[in-house]
């Protein structure tokens, strides 16, 4: 530490005028260069390895932590971590790409436009003939693979889940029951529901104050009742039989003028162009909201909470609204990522195997599945990644629950990201048994139940990269978002539709849609369901 | 007092008065509404969307920030950069400054040096790569040392040490001074106003120093309380911004609630704001005098 700084103080008195100009070589100490590690290559075959990614962790996991111990002894390598905040990771990975300080293993979480750049200029490596031999791997599913694919080569590891997660639309049954409506099944009866919801007092306290439908700021959820509907789902075609997006398809025509129809008869709530998809959780959460969304397992702070859910409304039954028949005879849901974070490794180390083999297996071991019923202390794989029972995780009511202070300390699962995630429709059916309260246990069964039996449409764009869809979708999604908006509240015809799909395709929509569907044909891909 | 006011002026006195405390106290609600919100137990402002009056004053929030080790060190990191930082800053700039104000030789090609990184940046990547190379990364010199000096403050201290007048420092220089003596017995001395006012400046920008701190700093437990409070508070609403199969992915993990980011910004906002009372005084003065004077 005084030899540090003693020798960062001679570096400021050398660097009075220009600071390029000095190197000093008492420093060498405070970062090691990411290739200094092949010496160390002889001796029982250590590699030292440094390992770069984002992270959600809070605190942030340091470079020396009982984790890393474990880790370094598990896997008998010098691990070297930097973690930095996802939000801020983008800027801090670009820079040290550019400067070509790029380290062992970078981690980002998910493709994008420099992940295709890095990949085509070589700084990446390829890894498909490894991946053919871990456990972990084989697991993951073509269409994921085909997500990661630059030029038809593989270069990132990502941590795969099953796609059926992801909120989907929720009903309160009891209020269906006490209006004796049953569930609907098409945007006709919805209609219904939502406005006997509104105006007929389902929760019974005498006083107009019930919210039919959630609806928030940028219609944040996309109230779909299936991949027909969808906006982002590429499911229709256009006359020239290419794929489009939802947003300009009829299914969103036909989402909106429901939407606008019931903000016509006034049933919608009054401000909720304005407010943030937050209050109406607050507000479902009062019990004053009949359709909204949940997902599987639950989403904590930032999703309906049982427990206040229960104390302010007692007889609450929250259930899935089954996916809609739509006008084409399809039926079920849509599947986008499949994964969530990756990993890429160095194209430096490609005269290296044995330092890959290493990373690879350490990603690997990281990956396993684990039931959630198999998340307890008597599983020693699960005692490990968490760190152990009492320091990195406690149970209650039989589920696992990270100590949040210790966690990014002790636990190498705050380091390397685990494959905990439900892999298989089977642990769709842990998350009842996991369940706080008696009406969060039934409401995950009858989702599981629900989600078990429905078909899935596999977004193609999914399995593509398209720099142009992802420069400009969002840009369009706004615009299509901000146009319907405003047909909703009738300041503009609905009768306009075709006119703002033909801006949407003046603003890049077509260039999008052409790159797309060329990509498509390249690569043998079309929207299928599973 | 004056007693001749007319009505209309003493109406346009009160009328002032209403209105300067109206804007006033917009000016002041955001910050009632931190420290209320900060205050609220977290299952109050989990049903409720705008809390005012907290039902009961809680200091749940203070107390997880407290005890999470990484918020406190971060203080005491930024402190510490802060200090240093702007005594550093200040020390080079008028080291600086100060020849330039007096006749030397090769005085207009060194100006001309400072006023050109007005209008050309190194850009970020080169400057990364500079930091790099003097091993400076991971250190807490990579937060004082680049940037250190501000051309423009440079320039205005320059124009500060040319009001003073170059009698002094030859009468200095008849009693046997020399140039260091000169620059710390006299100069100095005498430009404590817009030393006060560049020393909040530089304290100001070591405070917030956050964009630095992310790049050169890769030990999170060197990290400055910016860097951790933006954490903290988009950890709170990070879920706006991931799909649905991200947010279905991590969704164990239960951010730390809106009260927490309240209360983390509030103190990390203070120690600084508390800093400009006291050199109020100087600040406007300094400033000005620098200005002035051509």
């Amino acid at each position: 530490m005084r030899n540090k700084l003693v020798s960062s103080l001679l570096i400021v008195a050398l660097s009075s005028s220009l600071l390029a100009a000095c190197s000093s070589k008492g420093n060498e100490g405070s970062e090691s260069p990411s290739t200094a590690d092949n010496a160390s290559n002889a001796k029982d075959q250590k590699v030292s390895i440094d390992w770069f990614d984002g992270t959600w962790e809070d605190p942030v996991p340091g470079p020396s932590s009982e984790a890393v111990t474990k880790i370094n002894e598990k896997f008998n390598v010098d691990f070297k971590p930097q973690y930095i905040p996802f939000d801020t990771y983008e800027e801090k990975l670009a820079v040290k790409m550019a400067s070509g300080d790029i380290p062992d293993v970078i981690g980002m979480e998910e493709v994008d436009a420099n992940y295709m750049k890095w990949a085509q200029q070589g700084a990446f490596l390829p890894l498909d003939e490894f991946l053919k031999q871990y456990e972990s791997t084989k697991a993951v599913p073509d269409y994921a693979w085909d997500s990661l694919k630059v030029d038809g080569k593989v270069y990132g590891i990502p941590t795969y889940f099953s796609p059926k997660g992801g909120k989907k639309p929720v009903i309160r049954k009891d209020w269906l029951d006490k209006l004796h409506l049953k569930m609907p099944t098409n945007y006709e009866e919805l209609k219904q529901v939502i406005i006997a919801f509104t105006k007929n007092d389902p929760d019974g306290n005498g006083k107009n104050d019930t919210i039919g439908l959630g609806l928030a700021k940028g219609i944040y959820y996309d109230p779909s009742f299936g991949a027909y509907y969808g906006n982002a789902t590429w499911y229709h075609k256009n006359g020239s039989g290419q794929l489009i997006p939802g947003a300009i398809a009829d299914g969103n025509k036909e989402k909106i003028t429901f939407l606008a129809d019931l903000q016509k008869q006034g049933v919608l709530q009054a401000d909720w162009a304005v407010t943030a998809y937050k209050d109406i959780f607050k507000a479902f959460n009062a019990g004053k909201v009949g359709v909204w969304y949940e997902q599987p397992g639950g989403s904590g702070n930032n999703g309906i909470q049982f427990d206040v859910l229960k104390q302010n409304a007692p007889n609450a039954e929250v259930v899935p609204i089954p996916p809609f028949k739509a006008p084409d005879g399809s039926q079920g849901l849509t599947i986008n990522g499949s994964w969530y974070r990756m990993y890429m490794i160095s194209a430096k180390l490609k005269d290296q195997p044995e330092k890959v083999k290493r990373i690879l297996e350490m990603i690997d071991y990281f990956h396993k599945p684990v039931g959630f019923d198999q998340r307890n202390p008597q599983n020693e794989y699960f005692d490990w990644l968490y760190g152990g029972e009492g320091k990195g995780y406690k149970m209650e009511n039989g589920a696992a629950q990270p100590i949040a202070e210790n966690r990014s300390n002790v636990a190498p699962s705050a380091y390397i990201t685990d494959g905990g995630w439900f892999m298989k429709d089977e642990d769709l059916f842990a998350f009842p048994k996991m369940a706080k309260t008696k009406e969060e246990q039934s409401f995950q069964q009858s989702l599981a139940d629900m989600l078990h039996t429905q078909k899935f449409y596999v977004n193609p764009t999914g399995r593509i990269i398209s720099p142009m869809l992802m420069e400009k979708s969002g840009e369009l999604q706004e615009y299509i978002t901000t146009e319907t908006t405003k047909m909703i509240f009738g300041e503009r015809p609905l009768s306009d539709w075709d006119k703002m799909v033909q801006e949407y395709m003046d603003k890049g929509g077509k260039d999008v849609i052409d790159e797309v569907n060329k990509s498509l044909e390249a690569n043998k891909i079309q929207g299928e369901w599973k | 007092m004056v007693k001749n006011h007319s009505l209309l002026e003493k109406l346009g006195g009160v009328l002032n008065v209403v209105l300067l405390a109206v804007v006033g106290l917009l000016m002041l609600f955001p910050f009632y509404y931190m420290i209320a919100t900060s205050f609220t137990s977290a299952a109050e402002s989990a049903t409720k969307t705008f809390v005012l009056f907290p039902k009961r004053w809680v200091f749940d929030a203070y107390s997880y920030i407290f005890h999470s080790k990484v918020f406190v060190r971060s203080l005491f990191v930024t402190a510490g950069v802060t200090v240093v930082g702007s005594v550093f800053s200040l020390l080079l700039t008028s080291m600086m400054a100060y020849p330039l104000s007096r006749n030397i030789t090769g005085q207009r090609f060194y100006l001309f040096l400072v006023l050109f990184t007005f209008v050309f940046g190194a850009g970020i990547i080169p400057t990364y790569m500079v930091v790099k190379s003097t091993h400076l990364i991971d250190t807490y010199w990579a937060l004082i040392i680049p940037g250190a000096i501000n051309s423009f403050n440079l320039i205005v201290l320059r124009q500060f040490f040319l009001g003073i007048p170059n009698d002094l420092t030859e009468a200095a220089v008849l009693d046997g001074a020399n140039d260091l003596q000169i620059f710390t017995r006299i100069i100095l001395p005498l430009s404590k106003p817009a030393l006060a006012a560049f020393g909040l400046f530089y304290a100001v920008t070591s405070w917030n120093t956050y964009f630095n701190a992310l790049i050169y700093i890769n030990d999170p437990t060197k990290w400055t309380v910016q860097v951790i409070l933006r954490q903290i508070v988009i950890l709170s609403q990070r879920l706006d911004s991931l799909s649905d199969g991200q947010q279905a992915a991590i969704a164990s993990a239960s951010p730390p609630g809106e009260t927490i980011g309240m209360a983390a910004i509030l103190i990390a906002t203070l120690p600084i704001l508390a800093l400009y009372p006291f050199l109020q005084k100087h600040f406007a003065k300094g400033v000005m005098l620098g200005s002035v004077k051509g």
